[in-house]
Order: C-alpha cells, then structure tokens, then sequence
C-alpha cells in the first residue's frame, strides 16, 4: 500500500517535472556577443555587470553575456578541450596560469597594452596601472594575464581591542613579541594570534615577511628561481625558528592548527585571538560577519633593524587573473571589455562596491576607501613604498604544496626548521631535474619574469 | 558448557542494559548531528558561530529563501527529479532484461559479460571524465537531460546487475517453464512473470539508484553547463564554494536541509520493503 | 532444459544493457588506459607519449607511497570496525536484545541517505575545536586542553575512520539483518533445547551461516575503502603534512590541480588494477569455498 503511494506520488513529481524543469531562457543575445566568465566568490558578480552596461554603453552593437561560478574553471574546462571558450576569462580554481599558457591557450595582450586607455586622453593602456604590478601576469617579455586586485599582506588587528587596551603596533619582531606577552598576560583570556591552520599558506604571510625582512630581495629571488641552496640559507632556518617561538610561547590560540580561513577569521573577530595574517580582501570576504562598528588595520609583518629587506616593508601583489582565450570566437571584444573593466572609471567602482583597491593608478581619488584598505595603502606609503611579492606559489605549485605542508608540520612542531629546510630543498631539486617543470628566473632589479 | 551458561545467564541482566546503552548513545550519534544541521539551517550565520548547540533565537526561514531563489533551487529540483526518476526508469529496465538472462539463461561468454558488468563497480568515476566528455559531445548529447541520463543508466547498470542476478537466480525456475507452457513469450514470460516476482530487488536497487543519482555531483557538473539545467548537487556546491569566500553557511545548511528530505522521507515511508530487497540481493550476490 | 539454453534469446536480453555499458564506460575507460602513457594536461589534445615514464615517475614519487599506505589504513581499519559494529547491530536488533529495535533499525541507516560531501560537511563543522558539537560536548564535562581534531596528524586519521566507519555502519547493520533474519527460527530453537545460550547460538548458528553475507560485504568494503575521497577532499584536505592523503585525493592532486592528467592516469589505474583484483581474489576465493560447502 505504502509503495504503491510512493510510487504514485512519484509519477506526479514525474509529471509535474516535465512542465517545472528549468527552461532555457533563450537568451536573445543577437549575433554579436561577447562572452565573460568569471569566478565568483568574495568580489561578488556586481562589479562584472556594471562593467557589462558599461561596456554595451559603448559598444551598443555587442551584447555582453558574463556569468560567474565558484568553480569557474571546472565548469569551462569542457569548453576549453572542444575549442569552445569564452571570451574574457577569470577562474581561481584548480587552474595553472603557466601551464595554460605554455599549452597555448593564453592570447598574447601586447597589442591591448598599447591601446589607449578607456576615458583617458593620450595615455597607454599599459601606463594606467601602478608600478611593478604587469610583471606578474608577464612571461618573456609578453603580457599573457592581468590583475584584479592589488592585494596587501600583513597581520590584522581589531582596533578597538587595542585602543582599550593601550596596545600599540609592533615594528620590530623583539617588539611584536613583547606585544604578544602583554596580551597574552593583560588580554583576560584573549590570545595574541590565531591563523588560518588548515592552510598553512595564510600563516606563510609571516613567514614570507620574516624571510624578506631578514634575507632581502636577494633571497626572495633566489628562492624564486629555485637557486641551488637558496630555500636552506640561514635565513630561512631563523624564519622558521621565529615561528615557532610564536608556539613555543603559547601565543597562538589553541586549535588554531585546524581552523579553515573563514573559521579561524571568525574567531579574530569575536574576538578570542588578537592578530591574524591576512590580505586586503578579508573584509569583503567577511563582510556577512562583520559587526557594524568593527575597525580592523593592517600592521606590517614586523621586521629586524639590521634585516637586509626594510622594516615596514609590505607583501602586495597583483596576480595573474583575467586573461583572453586564444580559441575564443571573439577576443577582440574580450580584451575591449578587459580595457573597460580595468579603467579608472570602473576600478573606481570597484573600489566602492567591492572594498578592494585595483592596482589603477588615480582609481582611488574621489573615492570613499574604506579605513580597512586605506590602513594597508598607509602602511606602503610609511615604508617609503617598499613591496615585495614571491612568485614561487604560482610558478612552482607542487614547491608550493610542499611548502604548505612543510610550515603545517613545522608550526605542528613535526618537523625541525633544518628538516622544513631539507624538504624544500629536496622538492627543489625535483623541479630543477624534471624536464616537465616550466622554469622562471628573476633578479633583484625588478627585471620581472624571464625564462631560462 | 555449565559453566558457560551460568556466565550466561549471570550476565545477561548485564549484557542487556550494556546493549542497550550503546545503542541510545549511538542513535545520539547518528541523529543529533542530522537534527543539529536541521535546526541550525534556521539560524543566520552570526547566530551559528556565537553558539553551535543554541536553538534560533528566532525560527526564521530567511535561508532557505535565499536558497530557494538565489542559488535557483526550485529550478534544480525539478530538474534533478526528472533525472532521476527517467534514470531509474531505463537503468532498471535495462538492467533487469540483463540480469535475467545471466540468472535464467545458459550462453557462451556468460560469465565474462557478469564479471564484465560486475568490474564496472570498480572504476573511479573521474579516471573516465574527459574521455566520456568527449564521447557524449561526439553523440552531441553534450549539455542535455538526455545525455547525462544515459549516462547515468550506464554508470548504474553494473550495481543493478549485481543485486538483481542474485535475486533472479532465487526465483525457481519451474516457474519459468509453467509459464512458457502456458504459451508465454520470452519477452512476456519475463514481463508480466519475472519482472513483478522481481519487485523487492527493484525496490532496493530503486532505493539506491534514486539516492545516488539525486547525491551526484561530478557527472553533472562536467555534462551540464547551461544553468538551466542543473541539477540538484550543483546548486548546492555552489553555496559550499560561495560560503568559502563569503561566510554564509546558513543557506549552504538550508540547501543541505532541501536535498536531504526526499530521499529520508522516501526511506523511512518505504523502509520495510528496501530491508526485504536487500536480503535476497546481497546474500546471494 | 532447453528454455534456459536458448542462447539467441539470453543475448538478445542482454545486449541492450551490455551495449549501454560498452559505449559510456568501457570506451572512455578503455581510452584512459591508454592515457596512462602519456604526458597530457588535459587542457588541450597535446599529448606525448612516455612509454612506462609515468609509471616510473610513480614508483619513485613518495607521495604515491604514502597515499598508498594511507588508503591501505582506512581501508583495513574501517574494513574491521565497520562489520563489528553491524554485526553487533544486527544481532541485538534481530534477536529482541534491546528494546525499540525497529525504531534503531530506520534511525542507523540515516547517514545513508546523504550524500558523502553533505556527510563530510557536517562533520566538518562538528569537529571544529572551537565551536563544534564534540568539543563542546567535551568542556561540559571539564575537559579543557583539547586537541583540534583535525589539524593533528593522529586525530585527523581517526576522525576520518570515525566518520567513514558513522557513514557505512547503518548499511552493513541492515545487510546482516536481512541475512540473520533468513537463517530458520529452527535453527535456534534447536540451540536452546541444547541448553546453550545467546553467545553460543551466535557462534554456532549465526555466525557460520553469515559467511557468505560477510564476504560480500568484505568486497564492498574494500571498494569503498579504496575510493575514500569526498570525506577527506572536504574535511582535510588530505592534511595535516599528507597524514590523510589518499590515492583518490592524490590523483585529484595531480589531474586538477597540477594538470598532470597523464601521471593522475596512471595512478588512477594503478588504483583500479589493484582494486579489481584484490575484489576478484575474494570473488574467486567465495566461490571456491562455496563450492566445497
């Protein structure tokens, strides 16, 4: 009796489905489209739409059809393989950069680089943006990939707990760790520092700091281009040993090595743990959780006095993003929409609906920068403009994996720094033997990105 | 043996209190976390993180509309009840047709096309994807209902066959011959004979079809791109991927909330029968 | 006799199901096989023949090793607690050893129902030290310096078990339900009138009679074992420092993440070669004991 209910209640469902299924919505897109795919997480899709009026604004004949997905690159991939692909595209997920490129699906955007700016008289493309910041998306001189944001690094801090407090930014490590004591003596209970545990990259924003700070741009260079010996220099064993004081001394919140990012930044902000490593994009990340009066800053990875990297010096990076496929039915419209998304007229808009700074330059001025962003645009300024940015995580991903894994052991206290060293060297000499492995190399100068 | 069954008896007061226990505080194990998830998918999420055990302060249904219409919800379902019911449907006919024969029939190749069907369980799905991409896109099903539900009759088939040989073989045979005497067909012997002996395997094999197909989710995503089409799963790791970069897990709970329900409220209306189809399947297999 | 040798009939019953099989999982199957021997990034056709290179590269790879003793761990640990614990289950419930044995019976097989990723997701949660269900179980009861289940390499092994174990138990309580329940009220009305008790009629009734029932289970086991991926893939990442990494989550590694979908290949149908076998030995062996019965 039951079943024969269910099955007949089924055969209903059944029924109904054929007229409910979700219909196509027969996009009459008209002959002329181009089309955007994005990945959607933090940003949000807003931004991408407005770009798109904007963009059919100016180009009433083209019909812009952008979509976003968390998975984008899984979702498109498909397409990719069948020859099929959109026309501007921007995906996070399981996707190498290099490899795509080195497998010739990455349009060259010299040309696009040349054009005039969108809403700007007599200036390039390429001298909109801020110093430094192409060379990223850059290989043998060509540019293949363009960025987003301009993401600043460092550790965040609720300003108001300090304020209460009488707590004061660190600027040297000596100082940090008195900081940490007082906190962890005067906090009631707060801890000095939780970080994003289950992946250790996030702690890696200390690490990166410490080694800079200590080893200067030589070595971060050096550990780019996968120099032999470079990842086991004594700098770096000093890095990892400073890390693991921050545990030694219990100054990191109990648990933390499990917390995933959204959970460990949770708990920053109810307030259990003082500091966290962090980019500029935590604030929109978080911004369902964010009390209203929230005021967080960003203070630099503190540094050494006779550090060879300056002390205030800030991790920023414009990483390879938005690129044009080379199969695409019409690239010209997808690096036009790439010209538009990325004026200063649009990068302003961002800036305002997103919260994040495009590496734009005067996509700042007239806006209302949120204080979170500004303190980290501050921090840059107060170091006299000092960035650096290690490339390895994206030219390397299994050096980069290992490392991941390595800095989880050791903050685990699994491994010694010699062992951490010994691992990364080892994984090293991996890259360098394997005839597979794309091979980048850069020197101090800021040359940018080359291949051997 | 005496004095074992002194110990039995002695104990068995004992035993039965221990039983006891252990099963209530494994059915807390079991059905908290479910409840928990169920209440929880009530809460905004800044409830959710200040205290993980506390009721909503207020039930509001917030998520789930958010679910429901942002993530396109209402959409997928029907889409993913369409699927799955035109999957069971083919791969349950299909299947039984196939098992039958192996269970009733003698044949040269009989056994290679069992254990054929059989190492079908054993593949690792995404060890195929680009290749079936391919081929579907070659059949030009690519991005269609249709492709994917062959697709998945295809990928159920071995399991079907499985269960379903094992009860088949249960069925005496002397029925088969009564019925052949009787002037039936093969096709209709096997029709209007076999297949309602048959219907405690179907029911079980149905079960699990109906849970599989409405829980997959790498298939899909690869033979489906048009959002339209969607099913169910998709939609729902889209608000996990969202919640990873925009802290909301209260509409990923309400979404988990939605793909849950059928499938409970089907087990539990139709439980006895699937216990009965599970016995003769696997005991036999 | 001749009913059931009717060979034209028998094929033509199966072929449809068997052409269906053929063309959407054998042919791409049989086209991965052959990728095990090429480089392939699996954006493009570019392909490059290696020869055995891969599976050269995998022998001297210590991930491969480590994942493949990982997989080998759940599989053997889960493979043990999972028919203990049925096999109490099934007991108890079947032979009125508990009360609201009915009421068990739907309640366990629960965590069937939902999908893996859902499963993963809510133990997820629940296993965060700070505001998940267990630990805050825990604090109730005083304990204080607790461990962050899993962010520790041993927790985080167990956790994984525990959940696969929480996943299946409910699966395999029902299997043997079924079978117990088959086994003629007789047979432990003989026991009884022998004077024996509960244990010695689940020694020398249940349990022989449930050898069949546990080898297959034993088959299923070991396939799920072998595949472990959503519950790790979500709740550790395969982490801390590899400590759940498994061959599933590795192959996914390499194919999606590293682009090496020639090597993911080729590990993926190391896998499968030593899936398929080890599930045909046990196949083979049940079917040889089965004839001497």
């Amino acid at each position: 009796m039951r079943s024969k209910i269910v099955l007949v209640l089924l055969l209903v469902l059944y029924g109904c489905s054929f007229f409910l299924r979700g219909e196509d919505p027969k996009l009459d897109l008209g002959d002329n489209v181009m089309e955007g795919v994005f990945f959607q997480g933090g940003y949000g899709m807003q931004w991408v739409h407005d770009t798109a009026a904007e963009f059919e604004r100016a180009h009433p004949e083209i019909t812009a059809y952008v979509w976003g997905n968390p998975r984008a690159w899984d979702q498109t991939r498909p397409r990719f393989l069948s020859g099929n692909p959109p026309d501007v595209f921007w995906g996070i997920h399981n996707i190498n950069f290099w490899v795509n490129l080195h497998d010739g699906l990455v349009a060259n955007l010299d040309s696009l680089m040349e054009a005039p700016a969108y809403g700007q008289e007599g200036v390039k493309f390429r001298d909109t943006f801020f110093d430094g910041t192409l060379e990223e998306g850059q290989f043998e001189g060509h540019q293949y990939f363009l960025p987003i944001t301009y993401a600043i690094s460092g550790i965040w801090y609720n300003k108001g707990m300090f304020d209460e407090h009488g707590w004061t930014e660190p600027e040297t490590w000596d100082e940090f760790l008195a900081l940490c004591e007082t906190i962890k003596q005067t906090g009631g209970g707060v801890a000095p520092l939780t970080h994003q545990g289950k992946y250790p990259s996030y702690f890696g924003m200390i690490w990166r700091g410490l080694v800079y700070k200590l080893g200067g741009e030589q070595l971060m260079c050096d550990m780019d281009s996968l120099v032999p010996g470079a990842w086991s220099r004594p700098e770096i064993l000093e890095a990892c040993r400073l890390s693991r004081q921050l545990y030694e001394r219990d100054y990191v919140l109990p648990g933390t090595s499990s917390f995933s990012h959204t959970e460990a930044q949770m708990i920053w902000i109810q307030g259990k743990a003082a500091m966290i490593p962090c980019g500029t994009w935590l604030a929109s990340e978080m911004k369902n959780a964010l009390p209203e009066d929230f005021d967080m800053r960003l203070m630099s990875v503190p540094g050494f006095r006779d550090g060879k990297g300056g002390i205030g010096a800030m991790e920023a990076s414009a990483g390879p993003a938005f690129w044009i496929p080379v199969e695409a039915a019409n690239p010209l419209a997808g690096m036009e929409y790439l010209r538009i998304l990325l004026s200063r007229k649009m990068a302003a808009n961002f800036l305002s609906t997103v919260g994040s700074v495009q590496p734009i330059k005067g996509s700042t001025e007239g806006v209302n920068v949120p204080p979170a962003t500004q303190s980290a645009l501050d921090r840059i300024a107060a170091a006299g403009g000092e960035t650096f940015a290690f490339q390895f995580s994206g030219w390397y991903l299994e050096l980069e994996n290992e490392y991941r894994n390595a800095l989880g052991a050791l903050l685990n206290d699994d491994i010694t720094p010699e062992r951490f060293a010994a691992r990364m060297e080892a994984m090293a000499e991996r890259l360098r033997q394997d005839p597979d492995t794309i091979r980048f190399s850069r020197s101090p100068r800021g040359d940018g990105v080359a291949a051997l | 043996m005496e004095d074992e069954n002194t110990l039995d008896r002695l104990f068995s007061g004992a035993r039965r209190i221990i039983t006891q226990c252990v099963f209530m505080v494994y059915g807390v194990i079991v059905v908290f976390p479910m409840i928990w998830l169920g209440y929880t998918a009530f809460k905004p999420t800044s409830e959710l993180f200040a205290s993980a055990w506390a009721l909503p302060v207020e039930w509001k249904l917030d998520n789930f509309v958010e679910a429901w219409t942002e993530a396109q919800i209402g959409d997928f379902f029907w889409n993913s009840i369409f699927v799955t019911i035109s999957t069971l449907v083919l791969q349950l006919f299909l299947g039984a047709m196939a098992s039958y024969a192996l269970a009733k029939y003698r044949f040269r190749g009989q056994n290679l096309v069992y254990y054929g069907f059989l190492a079908g369980l054993m593949f690792p799905i995404f060890l195929g994807l680009v290749p079936l991409f391919f081929l579907v896109k070659t059949l030009g099903l690519l991005d269609t209902h249709l492709g994917i539900i062959l697709v998945y009759a295809a990928f159920g088939i071995p399991f079907t066959v499985f269960v379903l040989t094992a009860f088949f073989r249960t069925i005496p045979t002397t029925i088969m011959e009564a019925g052949i005497m009787d002037g039936c067909g093969h096709f209709t012997l096997f029709l209007r004979i076999m297949l309602p002996l048959a219907k405690p395997g179907l029911t079980t094999v149905g079960i699990f079809t109906f849970i599989s197909i409405w829980n997959e989710y790498i298939l899909a995503l690869v033979l489906l791109s048009s959002s339209h089409l969607r099913t169910l799963p998709l939609g729902i790791a889209v608000l996990q991927f969202v919640q990873f970069y925009e802290v909301d897990f209260g509409a990923l709970f309400a979404g988990l909330v939605i793909v849950m329900l059928p499938t409970l409220i089907c087990y539990i209306v139709l439980q006895e029968q699937i216990t009965k189809g599970i016995t003769v399947g696997a005991v036999k297999g | 006799m001749s009913l059931q040798n009717n060979g034209r009939v028998a094929l033509l019953f199966v072929l449809p199901a068997f052409l269906f099989y053929l063309t959407f999982l054998i042919v791409p199957y049989a086209l991965a096989f052959g990728v095990s021997f090429v480089k392939w990034r699996g954006v493009t056709l570019n392909m490059e023949y290696t020869g055995l290179g891969n599976f050269a590269k995998m022998i001297g790879d210590p991930f491969f090793w480590k994942s493949l003793y990982n997989t080998v761990f759940f599989t053997v640990l889960t493979g043990i607690i999972v028919p203990c614990m049925a096999l109490y289950f099934a007991v108890a419930v079947t032979r009125k050893l508990v009360a609201g044995a009915r009421f068990f019976r739907i309640t366990f097989f629960f965590p069937n129902l939902i999908s893996q990723v859902a499963i993963a997701v809510l133990w997820w949660f629940a296993l965060n030290p700070e505001f998940g269900i267990l630990s805050n179980f825990l604090r109730l009861f005083g304990f204080t310096d607790l461990p962050s289940w899993l962010g520790e390499p041993g927790w985080a092994r167990a956790a994984i078990v525990a959940v696969k174990v929480w996943a299946a138990v409910g699966f395999y309580m029902v299997l043997y339900v079924s079978a117990i329940e088959g086994i003629p009220e007789d047979y432990y009305d003989a026991c009884k009138i022998d004077g024996a008790g509960e244990w010695q009629s689940f020694r020398h009734v249940t349990l022989p009679l449930l050898s069949e029932m546990m080898k297959v289970t034993g088959v299923f086991l070991l396939l799920n074992g072998f595949g472990t991926f959503d519950v790790v893939r979500i709740m550790t990442d395969g982490g801390p420092d590899r400590a759940t990494e498994t061959l599933a989550t590795y192959i996914y590694e390499n194919a999606f993440e590293l682009g090496k979908f020639g090597y993911a290949t080729t590990i993926a149908m190391t896998l499968f070669l030593i899936t398929f076998s080890l599930a045909m030995l046990s196949l083979w062996i049940q079917r040889r004991d089965s004839v001497e019965y």
